[in-house]
């Protein structure tokens, strides 16, 4: 592999460089991309009262 | 002849100073006129033509760190080849050695012709042991037709020419067989091979420099009798009229004159200069050959520079392969695939080749040669290898797929009409740009840094259980109730969080919703988990299904006070359930992921060569995918 090989494969390389960055970012943040329980996040009023939820038969 | 003694020439009035000290001949630089002759034999008078030589007499370089001087030389021309011996003189020492000059191949041999005992016969592909160190290949046989001289020279005693040569060559030596008429005798000279820069040659002329071209030379057309001035000068053994387009030798071995049926034009002009790799050459000539077996017709350009020799350009359907001959190379034996330069040829194909045009010049009787070459091409695209042998030499071409742009930019001071690019050529690349092993080498150096974060990942998690409680069936409650857990503290920033639920359930299910709370700014986060185990009995093998941990796997959840609100719900059976919550816990899944996605381009890659590949082995009788 030389120089002019690599500028030829600069597209894949910063493909790599973009994604392996991606990864360690996900890493640190704690983020699982795939198979990662679903949530539902909402926000709810502060000193709010319970509601009630559709439950499961 | 005393060194340092001054002889003037009778005919020319030129004044020589004898520079060895042991020398034996002594010719008139200016007029060929034999000075001194202390060898015992005649030697006559002789015209010696100008090659393209750039080496003069007075040159002065360098080899193994001593200097040298040239001093004379004995200009051989062979059938298939020349050879000029240029005698050198080497003032640190005293001592004479030849420094042997053939079509951009130097040889530096020791000043001594070696005997051979008794009688030998030399054939092509013949090893000769010539010391206890050297065994050399024969790699052509010839014969000397001609020589001329000039200068001073020690010990050469052969100077009529009609005696048979043999050329034996190693990665490292060359040796120079004469089978000498004067005493019947076969005798060799014995050099290493050297390269032209690392002879640091000074005081040389300049490509082209007519001023210092003595006895410029003519060649009359045999057919149309019009006078051609031939660029090779005398290295031009063979030519095509200016006039009528008859080719034809200049040799008195041969009189053959041909005319061609065939026209083509030549797409780079001959006479034009262009610069490959770096080095400048000029196209000496243009030939189409044409093989029957396969009704397959190239065009080849003999191209020509003084100090690195000749090299040929094929062009077929607009794809180009730049050829140069290889020192040495002995193939394995019997085999279609073998390693050469770290790459692996295979045979694509073998045919003998007939010139059905041809125009400019060539430094062998080329038309007869052609018809009786066996060629062998082996590739490694974009390589090429190519052996070429008849009954009198053995020979090898290394050469490079080029593009049409390659061909274009070399020859960039003239404008050329190249042929357009059709279908693929057998030696072009799946990719031009970069090769599978840079592929390869690029995937391996990412893997491994993939997989190197990874493990550095699972070594820094910190995989802490932040709350684990058993809960149980709220007593006397036939209603679900929701259950609260205790808060606890999320360190750091974002990471992820586990929750494994576990439930004691036999042939029994368990669900729960669950709701994160994070008690600082009352954001949510919802799911639910299920828990089913079944087991039994069937036909005496015991079976199981499910089980009785579940996990929840939650991503980028921030720092801070959180806790759970869970709304379970029982069966009739199961009456109690635990959750253990851990904080950073690392995940493979995104690593496979990762290395899955990086792996699409090189694997689209890899199956396209692998097509690219089939088709062009399928013009080839020699493929490896057939079985
Ligand atoms: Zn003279
Ligand atoms: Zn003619």
């Amino acid at each position: 592999m030389n120089l002019k090989e690599l500028g030829s494969l600069k597209y894949f390389i910063a493909f790599i460089v973009v994604f392996v960055g991606f990864y360690i970012y996900s890493g640190i943040i704690g983020w699982k991309w795939l198979g990662s329980t679903s949530t539902e996040k909402t926000k709810t009023e502060k000193n709010g009262t319970y509601h009630p939820r559709y439950f499961h038969k | 002849m005393l060194k340092d003694q001054t002889k003037i020439c009778v005919e020319c009035n030129t004044v020589h100073t004898v520079i060895g000290n042991l020398s034996t001949l002594l010719v008139c630089r200016n007029c060929g006129n034999i000075i001194g002759n202390e060898t015992s034999i005649d030697i006559a008078k002789r015209t010696l033509i100008d090659g393209w030589s750039t080496i003069r007499i007075g040159s002065k370089g360098k080899y193994k760190e001593r200097t040298f001087e040239i001093i004379g030389r004995i200009h051989l021309l062979l059938r298939r080849d020349y050879k000029d011996f240029w005698c050198v003189w080497m003032e640190e020492d005293s001592a004479y050695a030849w420094l042997m000059e053939s079509f951009g191949r130097y040889a530096f041999c020791q000043d001594s012709l070696f005997n051979i005992e008794g009688s030998v016969d030399l054939y092509l592909a013949q090893k000769v042991n010539l010391t206890e160190r050297t065994d050399v290949v024969i790699d052509l046989i010839d014969r000397c037709d001609y020589l001329a001289y000039e200068g001073e020279s020690k010990g050469w005693q052969d100077f009529n020419e009609g005696f048979e040569v043999a050329q034996g060559t190693t990665e490292k030596f060359f040796a120079f067989f004469i089978c000498s008429k004067q005493n019947a005798e076969m005798k060799f000279l014995l050099g290493e091979w050297v390269d032209f820069e690392d002879l640091k040659l000074s005081q040389i002329r300049d490509w082209d420099k007519a001023v210092e071209i003595r006895n410029e030379i003519t060649i009359p057309c045999p057919s149309c009798k019009h006078v051609n001035i031939p660029r090779g000068r005398s290295l031009t053994l063979a030519l095509t009229c200016e006039s009528c387009g008859k080719y034809f030798t200049n040799r008195k071995w041969s009189k053959q004159v041909v005319k061609f049926n065939e026209v083509a034009v030549p797409a780079i002009p001959i006479g034009a200069k262009g610069k490959i790799d770096g080095i400048t050459y000029e196209v000496m000539s243009f030939a189409v050959k044409y093989v029957r077996k396969y009704k397959y017709r190239w065009r080849e350009y003999l191209l020509f520079n003084p100090n690195k020799g000749q090299v040929y350009l094929s062009e077929y359907d607009g794809h180009w392969n730049f050829m140069r001959p290889v020192p040495f190379f002995e193939k394995p034996k019997a085999k279609t695939e073998f390693d050469y330069k770290n790459n692996q040829f295979r045979l694509y194909q073998k045919f003998h080749a007939t010139i059905v045009f041809a125009k400019g010049e060539f430094f062998t009787d080329a038309f007869s040669i052609t018809e009786g070459t066996h060629c062998e091409e082996h590739i490694a695209p974009p390589y090429l290898l190519s052996a070429e042998h008849d009954s009198a030499s053995y020979r090898w071409f290394e050469g490079e797929y080029k593009s049409r742009d390659e061909i274009s930019n070399a020859f960039t001071s003239t404008s050329l009409v190249l042929p357009p690019k059709k279908g693929r050529g057998y030696t072009q690349p799946v990719i031009d740009s970069f090769s599978p092993q840079s592929i390869i080498q690029l995937c391996f150096i990412t893997f491994f840094l993939v997989i190197g974060i990874q493990f550095f990942f699972a070594e820094t998690s910190k995989e802490k259980e932040v709350f684990e409680q058993t809960f149980h069936r709220p007593e006397g409650s036939a209603d679900q109730k929701m259950l609260v857990t205790p808060s606890f503290y999320l360190e750091g920033s974002s990471k992820s969080l586990v929750m494994q639920l576990t439930a004691p359930v036999n042939n029994d299910w368990f669900y729960g919703e669950f709701t994160l709370i994070n008690e600082s700014d009352n954001s949510e986060y919802d799911f639910s988990k299920e828990i089913e185990y079944y087991s039994g009995v069937e036909e005496g093998e015991a079976w199981s299904e499910g089980a009785i941990r579940e996990e929840a796997f939650l991503s980028r959840i921030p720092g801070g006070s959180y806790h759970i609100n869970i709304y379970p719900q029982f069966s009739n059976y199961n009456n109690q359930f635990s959750i253990r919550v851990i904080r950073d816990v690392a995940n493979f899944s995104n690593m496979w992921l990762t290395l899955l996605i990086l792996s699409i381009f090189p694997i689209f890659y890899f199956i396209r060569r692998y097509h690219i590949e089939r088709k062009r082995w399928s013009d080839s009788d020699y493929s490896p995918y057939d079985n």
